[in-house]
């Protein structure tokens, strides 16, 4: 393994910082490829190009290193849902907006899910209520635009927004499309499973959800 | 390792699926004691107490075995819920059923989120498309009696029980800021009944936005 020069010594804050940015691109590069389970700092020091000991320089642990990608991935997915929202928007326009902004951030979905079970009991309590202080701060500022822009009643910006998390979040574990040959399956059950696709189900729940939040029309 | 006698020669039919089930019962307490997925055929032989070669005689592989437990616990899962519903039940009465019954069976929501990774290691075989068919089944009869009994527009019954499963499925793995305070030197009960609280509440409160929602439709 070639290991990279430009990585030994990094000098000043914004080096570094760089660094970390360029280890959680290759990390978040991994995850997708490899899923949590099999996420290994080897193979994801190989992918940089650096030893294992220069990534731990940088994330005490796996679980740190995870911990840092999820509020990452959970920042950008925000910050891209806060530019999204717009004045008079229907509810419609805002649920897709939200769905992309999901979808274009896959990284969160996926360590939310191993948060709670593992990554939460292997770090630090401090970096633990760091991380949450700052998402805590982040996701509240985006759900009090979003009470803004829709002209909701404060409070209700975050419970809607709580609710659209789960709901996404539930139905990604159920996103049967990709690996189903609809042509396999019986008329009745092809169009089952189509109407199961990861953004018809988001789209059919967010709709009430926003009903229920708002009782305005969806369109 | 003893080889229970028993096993050895299934004779009907009958026999054959008390043996199927036995397997499965012991594969779901294997789940719900480790809470995870990768338990393989051998734990589940010994918990058993055949040998894996006898577990083969029922299953083919492990994707069939898993495919067949979720199922099951999918199938307890919606006939207990239904169980609990009655005519008149209130909007809240319901959404605590529902996630009540979920705290009861973990089995389902365990299972969930691995069971994709095996449907795509087992493509085109038929005891998938089978399992399909029979969760397909259980769940649009669930979703039309929900239905009836909550007097919802036709379809309606379908989207309320995807969004409730959805929403219940999401709201386990939750944020929990109390949970951090309770981390400090409390026991495992505490924390866990901390979390089930939480988990609770988070999707009492969505589910209270999704009838809501349903009402308005």
């Amino acid at each position: 393994m070639a290991i990279r020069e430009d990585f030994r010594r990094a000098r000043s804050e914004s080096e570094k910082e760089a660094r970390r940015n360029e280890i959680l691109d290759a990390a978040e590069a991994l995850l997708l490829e490899s899923g949590n389970e099999r996420f290994a700092i080897a193979a994801l020091a190989d992918n940089v190009g650096v030893s294992k000991s220069t990534i731990f320089l940088y994330f005490a642990n796996k679980e740190e290193l995870l911990l840092a990608l999820y509020e990452r991935a959970f920042i950008r997915t925000f910050t891209q849902l806060g530019e999204r929202l717009e004045p008079g928007m229907s509810g419609r326009a805002f649920c897709e907006a939200f769905i992309d902004s999901l979808v274009d951030h896959p990284a969160m979905l996926i360590l939310r899910a191993y948060l709670a079970q593992t990554i939460e009991r292997n770090v630090a309590l401090e970096s633990l209520v760091s991380t949450k202080t700052r998402l805590f701060e982040h996701g509240s500022a985006i759900s009090e635009k979003l009470e803004r822009v829709m002209e909701l009643e404060p409070g209700w910006g975050v419970r809607m927004l709580m609710a659209l998390v789960n709901l996404t979040s539930g139905a990604v574990q159920a996103d049967s499309l990709p690996y189903i040959d609809a042509d396999m399956l019986p008329e009745e059950l092809a169009d089952f499973m189509h109407t199961a696709s990861f953004r018809n189900i988001v789209l059919s729940g967010a709709e009430l959800i926003f009903r229920g939040a708002t009782g305005r029309p969806f369109d | 390792m003893n080889i229970r006698e028993d096993f050895l020669r299934p004779r009907t039919e009958r026999e054959n699926a008390v043996r199927r089930t036995t397997i499965l019962e012991a594969a779901e307490a294997l789940l719900l004691e480790s809470h995870n997925q990768r338990f393989s055929i051998s734990n589940v032989a010994k918990r058993v107490g055949v040998s894996q070669s006898t577990i083969f005689l029922h299953f083919r592989n492990r994707e069939e075995l898993l495919t067949s437990l979720y199922t099951r616990v999918g199938q307890n899962f919606f006939t207990t819920f239904l169980s609990r519903l009655h005519e008149g039940i209130s909007d809240e009465a319901f959404c605590e059923a529902f996630i009540d019954t979920a705290l009861e069976f973990p089995g389902f929501r365990i299972m969930r989120p691995m069971i994709m990774r095996v449907v795509e290691e087992s493509l085109n075989q038929d005891y998938i498309n089978e399992a399909i068919k029979e969760i397909f089944r259980y769940r649009t009869s669930t979703a039309d009696q929900v239905e009836e009994l909550l007097h919802l527009k036709p379809g309606q019954g379908r989207r309320l029980m995807k969004a409730l499963v959805n929403l219940m499925c999401g709201s386990i793995q939750a944020d929990i800021k109390r949970l951090l305070a309770m981390d400090d030197g409390q026991s495992e009960e505490v924390t866990s009944a901390i979390r089930s609280f939480d988990f609770r509440a988070s999707f009492l409160d969505g589910a209270h936005l999704l009838m809501t929602g349903i009402r308005n439709i």
